[in-house]
């Protein structure tokens, strides 16, 4: 079977490119006064902000979660400052906003989820008169590159928003070029678990469902239609080929191919079970995206020529002008943690320390 | 004496050291005798049954018991729909170890025992569903049950109609006379001492308080001063045997007169 | 009259071991009523009777690694939650109460969480669970008796008061937990779910819930003692205050071990003593053995459907809850109907 057509299906046409956007995601108007110079982030805007700007300046405040998120993975090794970017803004960690605090920083935008609990986590912001830019979870290409824009214009930095959507398009566009070559290969299924205690996976309909198969794999849960949990049963129907593992949670492959109750799963008898890397954003986003995917299309499709350590390497001297030594590359990699597993040699270093 | 199977001497008993609930109380209780304490409510009788069933360290005084000694409260309740057999078997308690059950001679007992009362039919009843007197003779079965020679009972027949008053009196007696038993109870009703006790301990700050024959103690001017209502002992017969009993006396209160009474309330003062 | 059949318990035993086959051919994935009986011979048979093993991998797998563990896991986990109710209810004197109405599970569960955030081993968790559900019943209990005049009420208001207390620490816990790593762990003990049993969670609860409610069993006739109140359960000869805490002791190892493998499961421990009292009457000398059999079968009838109703599991806590709080209403409507006084 070919992977050839439908991969670039989702990526979207670059039309409007010269065009800034003037409304957030939620269709209300922009911050009269743009480029905004302190902003107040809840969610995953904090790492392209960073990107964008290459600093934490126009950051006046971010929820802990996001901060953690920074400071854990490799961007805290491009923007050390962002440990330092006051991480109260959220009253529960996450989304929940703590006005009076957002209004101690008399940020001129701040930027919050739409569509997601708004009368809890938009309202209190409008009630209290600031200034909101409303942001819709990313579900596709085409959201990805327009969030891009959003942020790019925000943070006046339209032309570099431009250049990191045109590195992405380009980045999957090699991706599909490398899958189509691979002519009558089948497409493994993979089962991605979000969590292993109690057993949550990616399941249909979702973004990160689409990136399987965009990685030229196929959702093995491409049945289940809302998040929860399943049974290992459930796991031993499916029995997929390949495992992935959240990149941050406490998982890890061995347990895995020490637990009896995998011994039946394909994944574990073939040691096809994998912990996604850490990157610096979770190995998701616009930034590391495209990395994701390769890193899962040269486990999936191990004919694939073998060039993930360097595209991760190139792409944060690219963007953070960070040179990753080969010990980051292993700890973003889980270079330990996977090392038991099929095809992961070709991500190590040649000769390990 | 060797029959004694109580003998308590100056017992008080204090919550803190400065509020006695009551002192110096002395008695004893022989085989076969029944003493009847008297007193107004919230004197301390529970308190001092506690002290006597050994439930209870005494502040001052001492308590010596020669026998076994059995309980039974005030009209029993349980929450728990426990057949009557049930709960007379809980009168073995003492003599089953802690994590063993009891067995066909434990059972064999307490039908015995229910038979004696003539309870034997009411055994797979629920005992919630008795009346008040058959409840408190279950309990009394249960306490002749753990083997006591001395029953202690709380205001046994004070929450009783006057039938089931009457029943429980009348065994209370006959275990003394008949089964030689010693008993123990609290009342507040003189007439019920007056039926069945041999001696009497009355309750009260500044008497003597030494138990004595209830003769001696269940005089007109002795009531009056304990209770501080006049009562009146009254002598009858009935069906040719003679009865002893007191009478309350209800004061009447202004009844009125016909040419001097109060006014009526709907001729107004002048 | 109190009648009660002599066979009903051997009766609910045998249910219950049915209900144990029976388990073990339910779930998601399929193997065949033969293929499960040949499966369980082998496991129950000595080798040379054995059948010959013409399963799959897989199949072995869904039975005996899966289903095994967690059946087994529920029906003590069942049966713990049962003696631990129909216990506290009698050593209360109240039948409305159970481990979760009391505070213990959510005692428990705080303990649990607080071991999770430390890292402590599983036996420290399980210790630690003991040691919060122990805490909750003896704070709860202490509350009560300031209760003025005894009843029903104060128990319950107590038990509201501490497992709030609790409840509000569990929050706590979860706010300082690290997202990542140790929260989803926390969140799924407070659900409730026997979704991970495995081996070493039966391993770990099977010996404390066997010891514990073995120990619960061989003190069933202690608790009509109990029952009586304290002043008659002295005067009989009863040492109330030791024997009270013996089984605080086993009631709150009952409930921490369910807690520590399968987190907070509700209502079960007040509900099935009173369906065990309606089959075998008040007698705790049969109530206890009828409420840990009962308990059993109904944990196993919750946890199948939990497992097979829907493709993604259930939280059984959440079906526990959804059965158990009618019947509550129920029983506090009887209670009241009925007048209960109690001290």
């Amino acid at each position: 079977m070919a992977l050839l057509g439908a991969l670039l299906a989702g990526v979207a046409p670059p039309a409007g490119a010269g065009e800034p956007p003037a409304r957030d995601q939620r269709g209300a108007p922009l911050p009269a006064s743009l480029p905004a110079h302190k902003m107040v982030t809840f969610n995953s805007a904090l790492w392209m902000l960073l990107t964008l700007d290459q600093g934490t300046d126009r950051v006046a405040g971010a929820s802990a979660s996001t901060v953690r998120v920074v400071t854990t993975g490799l961007l805290g090794k491009a923007f050390p400052q962002a440990a330092r970017v006051p991480d109260t803004v959220a009253a529960d960690g996450f989304f929940l906003p703590n006005v009076e605090a957002i209004l101690a920083l008399a940020p001129d935008a701040v930027l919050q989820w739409v569509g997601r609990n708004d009368p809890a986590y938009l309202a209190p912001l409008e009630r209290a008169g600031l200034p909101v830019v409303g942001l819709r979870e990313n579900q596709s290409d085409a959201d990805y590159i327009a969030t891009a824009r959003l942020l790019g214009t925000l943070s006046g930095q339209p032309g570099r928003a431009e250049a990191l959507v045109e590195r992405y398009q380009a980045l999957y566009a090699a991706l599909a070029r490398d899958l189509a070559s691979l002519v009558g290969e089948r497409r493994p299924k993979v089962l991605y678990l979000w969590k292993d205690r109690p057993l949550i996976p990616i399941g249909g309909g979702s973004f990160y469902g689409a990136l399987l198969e965009r990685s030229g794999g196929e959702n093995a849960a491409a049945s289940l239609s809302r998040w929860g949990a399943v049974t290992m049963e459930q796991i031993l129907v499916w029995n997929p080929d390949v495992v992935l593992l959240f990149c941050c949670g406490p998982a890890r492959p061995q347990a895995l191919y020490e637990d009896p109750a995998w011994r039946a799963v394909r994944a574990v008898r073939e040691r096809r079970v994998y912990k996604v890397p850490m990157g610096g954003s979770r190995f998701a986003d616009l930034i590391e995206g495209p990395l994701f995917s390769r890193w899962l299309a040269e486990l999936l499709h191990p004919g694939l020529p073998s060039r993930l350590r360097q595209d991760l390497r190139e792409t944060y001297r690219a963007i953070y002008g960070l040179t990753l030594s080969d010990d980051d590359l292993d700890r973003t990699l889980h270079a330990r943690a996977n090392a038991l597993s099929a095809h992961y040699k070709r991500f190590l270093r040649e000769t390990p320390p | 004496m060797t029959d004694e199977l109580i003998r308590f001497s100056n017992v008080g008993h204090a919550y803190t050291p400065a509020r006695w609930v009551f002192r110096g109380y002395s008695g004893t209780v022989a085989r076969g005798r029944v003493l009847a304490i008297l007193g107004p409510n919230g004197c301390g009788k529970t308190t001092l049954l506690r002290l006597l069933l050994g439930l209870g360290r005494a502040t001052e005084g001492t308590i010596e018991r020669f026998g076994r000694v059995a309980f039974v409260p005030q009209l029993f309740q349980v929450g728990f729909d426990y057949s009557v057999l049930d709960m007379v078997l809980m009168g073995r308690a003492g003599r089953i170890g802690l994590l063993a059950q009891p067995g066909r001679a434990d059972e064999a007992a307490a039908r015995d025992a229910l038979a004696r009362f003539g309870l034997e039919d009411l055994a797979r009843r629920p005992f919630h569903e008795l009346s008040g007197g058959q409840r408190q003779l279950v309990i009394l079965a249960r306490a002749l049950v753990a083997g006591a020679d001395l029953l202690i009972l709380d205001e046994p027949a004070s929450a009783l109609d006057l039938g089931n008053q009457v029943l429980i009196l009348d065994w209370i007696r006959r275990l003394a006379r008949q089964e030689g038993l010693g008993v123990v109870f609290t009342t507040h009703h003189p007439h019920h001492a007056l039926a069945v006790a041999d001696r009497v301990l009355p309750m009260q700050d500044g008497a003597d308080n030494h138990d004595a024959p209830a003769s001696e103690i269940l005089t007109e001017a002795r009531l009056r001063a304990l209770y501080g209502v006049p009562l009146k002992r009254v002598a009858f017969e009935h069906e040719g045997q003679r009865h002893e009993t007191f009478a309350l006396v209800i004061p009447h209160s202004n009844a009125p007169d016909d040419t001097t009474g109060a006014p009526s309330p709907d001729v107004s003062p002048p | 009259m109190i009648r009660t059949h002599p066979l009903i318990l051997p009766l609910l035993a045998a249910l219950c071991v049915l209900m144990v086959l029976f388990s073990l051919g339910v779930g998601t994935y399929p193997v065949s009523l033969a293929t499960q009986m040949r499966i369980t011979a082998a496991l129950l048979l000595p080798a040379p009777l054995a059948p010959d093993p013409t399963w799959t991998e897989a199949e072995w797998t869904a039975v005996v690694i899966l289903r095994l563990p967690r059946v087994l896991l529920v029906t003590l986990a069942g049966a713990g939650l049962g003696l631990a109710g129909a216990s506290l209810q009698g050593m209360l004197r109240n039948p409305l109460v159970g481990p979760d109405i009391v505070g213990i599970s959510a005692g428990s569960a705080f303990g649990g969480m607080l071991a999770i955030l430390l890292d402590f081993s599983s036996t420290g968790l399980l210790l630690s669970a003991f040691a919060g559900g122990a805490g909750a019943l003896f704070l709860a209990w202490s509350l009560a008796r300031l209760g003025r005049g005894g009843g029903v009420l104060p128990v319950i208001l107590a038990g509201i008061i501490v497992a709030a207390f609790f409840t509000a620490l569990n929050g706590l816990l979860q706010y300082v937990a690290d997202p990542d790593s140790k929260l989803p762990a926390m969140v799924y003990w407070l659900i409730g779910s026997f979704a991970g049993s495995s081996l070493e969670d039966l391993r770990l609860a099977a010996p404390p819930l066997l010891i514990a409610g073995t120990g619960l069993v061989l003190l069933r006739w202690r608790l009509n003692l109990l029952s009586l109140g304290d002043l008659d359960a002295a005067a009989l000869g009863v040492r109330v205050g030791g024997l009270r805490w013996l089984i605080v002791a086993l009631v709150a190892t009952l409930v921490a071990s369910q807690v520590a493998v399968s987190g907070i499961v509700g209502w079960v421990g007040l509900v099935v003593p009173h369906c065990a009292r309606m089959l075998v009457g008040a007698d705790h000398r049969r109530l206890l053995p009828a409420s840990a059999l009962v308990g059993g079968v109904f944990l196993l009838a919750m946890d199948n459907l939990a497992r097979t109703l829907t493709v993604q599991e259930l939280p059984i806590g959440v079906l526990t809850a959804v059965v158990g709080t009618p019947v509550f209403a129920f029983l506090f409507w009887r209670s009241q109907a009925r007048g209960w006084v109690l001290d």
